[in-house]
């Protein structure tokens, strides 16, 4: 019910009109535009069309037609069906799906180790390739201060006001390591026993023994790979949870889309959410995605 | 080396401490037979322990024969030696067809590889390769490179009658590594009787894997102390009890201590023949079977399977011959019903009792309606949970509806969630055994305890019921009512 009126509500935004009632276009519109989760409708943004056009658009044209969009999908089709007898059954399927999701994670992975070392010369403040707890402590309390809004002494519910920013719910990642970039991914680390309150002791203690983890030879400071190590074992233990995850989900979505369940794929089962990916992002129904389909 | 051991009650102790297994039958004594030991190293890469019951001059042949067979057959299947059968199979260079020992073992792998899809196959040898050269170099593991190589072999449209054509090669390579121990086994016992005629007992034992054969008659079955999977390459010898049988074999797989740790990380040496990659959260397997190739076989299969489906594919045999336990990374006990029944845990008595737990899931009339999620376990008098009898649903975010069994053990005890857990029930009654043990296959001493189940649903209600007991000679019936998401609680203990 929660979720039929959150639906009910975005529409109405989106369409720009006030009148909720009318049932019966609401349930239409629910099934063009929902995606296969039931998630509402995003708008078409001019990154989103940036991203679509370069995966899709091979004419480079600037405009995605239905027909380039569905020979696309034919090629991607071909291709998951491996021993090539005209259907995708489960296991080329999920496949398929590995094959993608392991180029990014591995793509993403890497970008994130980099990162860490970049991180590490940041938190290195007096350049002595090494952190001191007194570094650690530093930034530990500007995490501190910048989620703590209300200035009592906790992280909690109450510094939810305008914490998180439109950036943070749009980046998509593959692996989503928590950060403390944001308040969600703060309470992620540090509400360890889960009561959606971190106090100033809570944190301080969590940091010293993060601290402590990471210095693996326990000299009392903790130098670049020992720091990179540590996060590397968090990201991998975290690849690892979302990949299950993921392979998981990728079995759900090929029995919802093998409509008769017979454990072969048609490429016209596929095309049934081909055609509503589509739907979803042609805005004003043109059969054509292009920069027309921003705000209509 | 030979021991010479008079069958007598005192022995038993004596050869309890020589070896990892030991075993005695009393009907030896009744025949007057000596029960003869010999004792190998570095067979097989490990000790080959053989125990057989006939005139010594018998006794001594059937040792040779078994030498021999042996050394003959690891110069076909193993994949150490460059020159082995299969070494040059694999390489292409094998001038005639492959023996007719090649042929049989390629066969029986093709078998179980057809029973057990998803845990067996003898196809790995590409894959295999893989770790080792990922584990000598200490260089992370591709895995898109290994699932390429698994899925090649996997789909193979391999025949073994395409070995007819000489010179044939298949597209990846064979490694017996999940089955030639337990085929080797088998074979050494046949060619120990066979020259040994007057034989009442034998055993053959190499670094653990064991098949025992009785004569005829033999009152006494053969007492298998079952070693602790994570100790059996060390001389700890730490039991786990015993296991009764008068013929069949027993064999073990995915240990600890067999982990390959590369670039910092473990990777447990049980790989899965879908994408190569060793199975996560995996699990040590005992495994107790008619012949040493059908246990050595399950044991690689079972232990690559989730835990749930190893212990139904073992339970809807309904062969009393196959009996599974599996040990998980966090030291929980899981065993197929047969094992439960078969089995004598060590040095402890368990109390002679079967108890019944029967619950139901209510029929809901509702739109939304999802399956609801179940747990089920018991406490002990300190409200600690000591058995974790039942997860019904494997997603953490319904699974944590179920608050009060998040808090005690969910939440620090993923393993059972994604190990554990099985798919959710439609509504209906249902039934399972339990018979004293608790999660670390110890007996539950006498004491109070309570038996807890709580289910919760999405979109749904939620709820626990529990009932009190006292574990000890009495019989128990008792049922609890619930009101929501549960129809009622019941159980039975009643002795055994």
């Amino acid at each position: 019910m929660k979720y039929m009126l959150l639906t009910s509500v975005t529409l109405a935004l989106l369409a720009g009109c006030t009148n909720v009632t009318n049932t019966d276009k609401l349930i239409a519109t629910d099934e063009i535009k929902n995606d296969d989760r039931g998630h509402a409708p995003l708008p078409m943004s001019q990154q989103r069309l940036e991203q679509l056009l370069e995966t899709y658009d091979s004419g480079k044209d600037g405009e995605l037609s239905w027909a380039e969009y569905n020979d696309w999908r034919r090629d991607r089709f071909d291709d998951t069906d491996n021993n090539g007898n005209g259907t995708v059954d489960t296991e080329e399927y999920v496949y398929e799906f590995e094959e993608r999701l392991d180029d990014r994670l591995e793509k993403e992975r890497t970008t994130q180790l980099k990162q860490t070392v970049v991180r590490f010369k940041a938190l290195d403040k007096d350049e002595s390739q090494n952190i001191e707890w007194a570094e650690y402590e530093a930034a530990g309390n500007r995490i501190f201060e910048r989620w703590d809004k209300n200035g009592d002494g906790s992280i909690d519910d109450l510094d939810k006001k305008d914490s998180e920013s439109k950036r943070q719910e749009t980046n998509s990642s593959a692996i989503g390591m928590p950060t403390t970039h944001s308040l969600k991914g703060t309470m992620q680390i540090y509400d360890t026993d889960e009561d959606s309150v971190v106090s100033k002791e809570d944190f301080i203690s969590s940091r010293r023994s993060e601290f402590h983890l990471a210095d693996s030879n326990k000299n009392g400071k903790v130098d670049q790979d020992e720091y990179v190590l540590e996060f590397e074992d968090r990201l991998d233990n975290r690849i690892s949870k979302r990949r299950r995850g993921s392979i998981k989900q990728t079995y759900v979505r090929f029995d919802v889309l093998d409509d008769n369940s017979d454990d072969m794929m048609t490429f016209d089962e596929f095309q049934i959410s081909g055609k509503r990916i589509f739907t979803r992002w042609d805005k004003n129904q043109d059969g054509i995605i292009s920069a027309a389909d921003i705000n209509s | 080396m030979l021991d010479k051991l008079l069958i007598a009650a005192a022995l038993f102790a004596a050869v309890t401490c020589a070896s990892t297994f030991s075993a005695f039958a009393n009907t030896f004594a009744e025949h007057d037979i000596e029960l003869h030991h010999f004792q190998h190293q570095q067979v097989l890469g490990t000790s080959l322990d053989i125990r057989i019951a006939a005139p010594l001059p018998q006794a001594k042949l059937a040792e040779q024969a078994v030498l021999a067979s042996i050394q003959k057959q690891e110069n076909i299947f193993s994949s150490y030696n460059t020159e082995s059968e299969l070494s040059r199979l694999n390489r292409g260079d094998l001038l005639q067809s492959p023996s007719a020992a090649l042929l049989e073992i390629i066969k029986l792998c093709e078998h179980w590889r057809e029973q057990l899809p998803k845990a067996f196959s003898c196809r790995m040898g590409d894959v295999i390769d893989a770790w080792q050269q990922a584990f000598e170099q200490q260089v992370r593991p591709d895995r898109r490179q290994i699932r390429a190589l698994a899925r090649r072999a996997g789909e193979s449209n391999f025949n073994i009658s395409d070995y007819k054509e000489p010179g044939y090669t298949t597209n990846f390579s064979w490694n017996f590594g999940a089955i030639a121990k337990g085929y080797i086994i088998d074979n050494a016992l046949n060619v120990a009787r066979q020259e040994a005629p007057q034989a009442t007992a034998i055993s053959i034992d190499i670094g653990g894997d064991a098949a025992y054969w009785l004569a005829e008659g033999s009152v006494q079955p053969w007492a298998v102390k079952v070693a602790d999977p994570d100790r059996i390459d060390d001389s700890q010898h730490q039991h786990l009890g015993t296991l009764r049988l008068s013929n069949g074999a027993v064999a073990y797989s995915g240990h600890s201590s067999r982990a390959r740790i590369i670039a910092r990380r473990s990777y447990s040496h049980i790989l899965v023949p879908r994408d190569g990659w060793p199975k996560i959260f995996s699990s040590a397997a005992i495994v107790k079977a008619p012949t040493a190739t059908e246990a050595d076989a399950l044991a690689t299969a079972l232990a690559a399977l989730p835990i749930p489906v190893a212990l139904d594919w073992v339970d809807k045999k309904q062969n009393a011959e196959i009996a599974v336990l599996l040990i998980g990374e966090d030291g929980r006990h899981h065993a197929s019903g047969n094992w439960q029944r078969q089995f004598h845990p060590l040095d402890q008595v368990p109390l002679p009792l079967q108890a019944t737990i029967r619950f139901a899931l209510p029929t809901i009339r509702d739109g939304e309606y999802r399956r609801p999620y179940v747990a089920m376990w018991l406490e002990n008098g300190e409200r600690k949970v000591v058995k974790n009898l039942l997860l019904l649903g494997d997603n953490e975010r319904w699974m944590t509806e179920n608050r009060y069994w998040w808090r005690k053990q969910g939440r620090n005890e993923i393993e059972l969630l994604e190990g554990f857990a099985r798919p959710t029930r439609r509504p209906g009654e249902y039934e399972l055994h339990w018979y004293g043990l608790d999660d670390h296959g110890k007996v539950m001493p006498r004491g109070n305890y309570t038996l807890q189940i709580e289910a919760a649903r999405e979109h749904g209600d939620h709820e626990r019921l529990s009932i009190s007991f006292e574990l000890g000679d009495n019989t128990i019936n008792t049922i609890k009512k619930g009101q929501r998401e549960l129809n009622f609680l019941q159980l039975i203990i009643k002795e055994a």
